[in-house]
């Protein structure tokens, strides 16, 4: 009866959550996924770096300070360092120049922010991946989508939901100039760029995964003594 | 009593030093808090099953603490509170604790709470004597729901707005004044800043209102004691043990064990059971290709889309919850435990499986092979109900023992 | 189901008899699961306090760096530090030596002008009454300031003169980045 009852019920939310459509991305390897995993320093600043120079053209990051990146793991000089050759203020979100009414203009549509990108789509960073190269000016392949051609001032990309995104391809091949010397290919610019995204929706995931395990120890600890209690105390009810 | 007797001081402890009897003597807190939480002769044989109503008692005290440690930083206005969100996650020291906290303690509120009604209808604890403690656990689960619906819109993202749209949209059914009613709710000729300010107002004192209840929830059932697994009166004063310790520490070890997945969800996977959707601000010209509201609404939202006439709809969906009121009286037999009820135990548990079912409708989209489940499901839900009083009728019980 | 009847528990399960093996397991059971579970309660309330404090955004502002440039000789400027006015008086030098001169007459928090600033021309303090916080205005018979609120009056160096207020106005902590911009905090 009860494990029955019990697993009837949490059958519930975990349906509600499978039957949400999953579209079929890539999965990728992320530094910030599994057990052992961290921020990784050199990612996030190759990344910092497209996002800087590459998405800051149209997109905000608006609930993104410099000195935010501390918490990533930058030092203060670093940081210092970072905000100056950007010519901004440490405590400055991180804005676009680029006015709403003329992304309006200029592509029919203002470009979302991007501090919460991860969170705000199904897939989070796989599906940032999946978009940024996902782009094809395959004819065969757009032609299969929009017989009738694509929508004006659309560009086709394959992971976009409906295909036709306003957004051009942001990425080419040496768009930036990593300064560890990393080549910036497209697929490497939209890995960096899909983390420190990841980065950028959840700056306290990792604060809070190494909360979540010393919890767990001492709610392990904690039931267990509270098991034995409870059995030392029915001890003289329960005499079968 | 009558007011025209005479009135006779009770002689009272003098001497503050004897503090227990003093206060007692002027307050009999101490002693009523004794009666509910140590004394209280609960019966022995007692299951598992009976941890989930103190479990809901402290969900609930967890929702009201982490919620007003939230109000402290929250802003209540259309142009700051989706970034006054951002701004406890990420500004607020521990900020993201407390949010995710309340955020997943709603959804375990919910299952522990769907636990313990499925408790009761199983071991028939809705039945005389103990159907107003059933009425007014049904009281507190509506004002559970509203309160979950409109906490649900404080974030202001996109799957708030439209979930309220949606939701007060409803009451538009009501004959003749429903477009006024949905207009004054709005405060506005839509879900706008005057709705999400009185919202939040309601999600603030809501729980409070539900303490209440609880109070009058414990107060009827500390009358007759629980009900226990067997569904017969116990009689003998061996049947019944104090509460202290022997509930307190079950009940400790309890909470233990439903803390260890609420950790996990609340430190691994806080979106889990969120919706990617509400990451984005409200957009009143945009509505989400996919709408769909919190899990724990689901089988209900399931009936409204089974049925294709609106205010039929919207009246088997509110139907499906009222019925609850009156399973009391649906449910004629003088058994009580599904023990001893074959039939009834069969029937249990097939509308469980198909209060699932329809879950797992409202979580998809109303198209195709969906429809058709979801209205089966729908007259499944209700034939339960109906079966009761016919049930009652021609089931051969099997015996009931005297005693435990 | 058992029909054997619990023997009647004394109210309190943490305490055993002497010589009673399982009762002393059982207090100390009880007792370790209590200690346990309240230490970690304890640990659960340090989040919600540590909610309450200023939280990073506040914190980023705590420093303050202002530009002296704009401030002419003999003017004085207010500024906003952490919620808190802070008066910056770019003293002349007669201003500077008569602030000197009033040391003698400082005697209720007694502290030497020189002590209370870096480079003498400039006057750096807190516009906070040290009585109750209100903000005092220019005036007073030291040609300082004195207090809309209780009338405490302060001299050209903030020195309190005058009651109710028992302390001269605060300094608070800055440095010169250079000669023309001091940061606070």
């Amino acid at each position: 009866m009860k494990f029955l009852l019990i697993a009837l019920t949490l059958l519930l939310p975990v349906l509600a959550h499978a039957s949400e459509g999953e579209a079929a991305l890539p999965a990728q390897n992320w530094s910030f996924n599994g057990l052992r995993a961290g921020w990784n320093k050199a990612e996030l600043y190759r990344g910092y770096t497209v996002a800087t120079q590459v998405c800051m053209s149209c997109h905000s990051f608006k609930y993104i300070t410099h000195r935010d990146l501390m918490r990533a793991g930058f030092t203060e000089a670093e940081v210092k360092a970072m905000a100056k050759s950007m010519n901004m203020d440490l405590n400055a979100p991180l804005l676009t120049g680029l006015a709403p009414a003329d992304a309006q203009e200029t592509y029919g549509k203002v470009p979302p922010d991007l501090s919460m990108m991860n969170k705000a789509r199904e897939g989070g960073a796989d599906y940032v991946h999946a978009v940024l190269t996902g782009f094809s000016e395959d004819p065969a392949l757009i032609k299969e989508h929009f017989p009738d051609g694509l929508p004006a001032g659309a560009y086709f990309n394959k992971a976009f939901p409906g295909h036709a995104i306003a957004m051009p391809p942001p990425l080419q091949e040496g768009a930036v100039t990593y300064a560890d010397g990393t080549p910036a290919t497209v697929e490497q610019m939209a890995h960096d760029v899909a983390t420190f995204l990841q980065w950028t929706a959840e700056p306290e995931r990792f604060e809070r995964q190494r909360m979540g395990v010393f919890v767990l120890i001492y709610l392990a600890i904690f039931t267990l003594l509270a098991y034995l209690s409870k059995r030392a105390i029915w001890k003289d009810v329960k005499g079968h | 009593m009558s007011s025209h007797q005479d009135f006779t001081p009770k002689p009272v402890e003098k001497n503050i030093r004897n503090t227990y009897r003093w206060l007692e003597d002027r307050l009999p807190i101490l002693s009523f808090l004794s009666d509910a939480l140590v004394t209280y002769p609960a019966p022995r044989n007692l299951n598992y099953m009976w941890n989930f109503g103190s479990l809901a008692g402290i969900a609930l005290v967890l929702q009201i603490l982490t919620g007003i440690f939230l109000a402290m930083h929250y802003k209540g206005d259309v142009n700051l509170a989706f970034d006054s969100i951002q701004h406890i996650m990420r500004d607020v020291q521990w900020g993201w604790l407390i949010r995710n906290l309340h955020m997943v303690g709603a959804s375990f509120f919910f299952i522990v709470v769907y636990i313990h009604m499925a408790r009761g209808l199983y071991y028939g604890s809705y039945k005389s004597p103990r159907e107003v403690l059933w009425g007014l656990g049904v009281i507190i689960f509506l004002l559970m729901m509203a309160t979950a619906f409109m906490g649900y819109v404080l974030p202001w993202g996109q799957m708030s707005y439209w979930g309220a749209t949606v939701i007060t949209n409803l009451l538009s059914v009501i004959p003749f004044i429903g477009k006024y009613v949905v207009v004054w709710l709005w405060g506005g000729y839509s879900v706008g800043d005057p709705t999400l300010t009185r919202f939040y107002a309601f999600h603030f004192v809501l729980p409070f209102v539900i303490i209440g209840v609880v109070v009058l929830h414990l107060w009827a059932l500390h009358l007759h004691r629980s009900n226990n697994p067997v569904g017969i009166d116990l009689k003998r004063a061996k049947d019944y043990i104090p509460f202290h310790p022997y509930y307190t520490i079950k009940d400790t070890f309890g909470l233990g064990v439903y803390l260890i997945p609420f950790t996990l969800m609340v430190f691994f996977l806080p979106e889990y059971l969120g919706h990617p959707d509400n990451y984005i601000p409200a957009n009143p010209m945009v509505t989400p290709a996919h709408i769909v509201p919190e899990w724990y609404f689901l089988p209900f939202y399931a009936i409204l889309r089974a049925i294709p006439i609106k205010e039929i709809g919207v009246a088997a969906m509110f139907g499906s919850i009222l019925v609850l009121f009156f399973l009391p009286w649906l449910d004629s037999s003088p058994v009580r435990s599904a023990r001893f009820r074959p039939l009834y135990k069969q029937i249990y548990w097939l509308f469980l499986i198909n209060f699932v079912v329809l879950g797992w409708c409202g979580a998809n989209p109303p198209e195709g092979m969906f429809v058709i489940i979801a209205r089966v499901a729908t007259v499944l839900y209700f034939s339960f109900f109906a079966l009761l009083p016919v049930l009652a009728r021609y089931e051969k019980t099997k015996p009931l023992p005297a005693t435990i | 189901m058992a029909t054997r009847t619990p023997k009647p528990h004394s109210p309190s399960v943490d305490e055993a008899p002497i010589g009673d093996v399982d009762a002393e397991r059982r207090a100390f059971l009880v007792n370790t699961t209590t200690a346990f579970g309240v230490a970690g309660a304890a640990c659960v309330a340090l989040p919600f306090i540590q909610s309450m404090n200023p939280n990073r955004a506040v914190q980023a502002l705590a420093t303050l760096d202002v530009h002296l440039g704009d401030i002419a000789e003999g003017t004085n400027k207010t500024v906003l530090w952490q919620g808190k006015p802070v008066f910056i008086w770019h003293r002349s030098p007669a201003q500077v030596q008569q602030a000197r001169a009033q040391d003698s007459k400082a005697t209720m928090d007694p502290q030497p002008d020189a002590d209370r600033t870096q480079k003498p021309d400039w006057l750096v303090v807190l516009g906070i009454c040290t009585h109750l916080g209100c903000v005092p205005m220019r005036g007073g018979a030291e040609d300082g300031w004195r207090c809309p609120c209780h009338g405490s009056q302060y001299d050209m160096s903030g020195r309190v003169i005058q009651g109710p207020a028992g302390k001269n106005l605060e300094v608070p902590p800055y440095r010169f980045l250079d000669d023309q911009t001091i940061r606070i905090g």
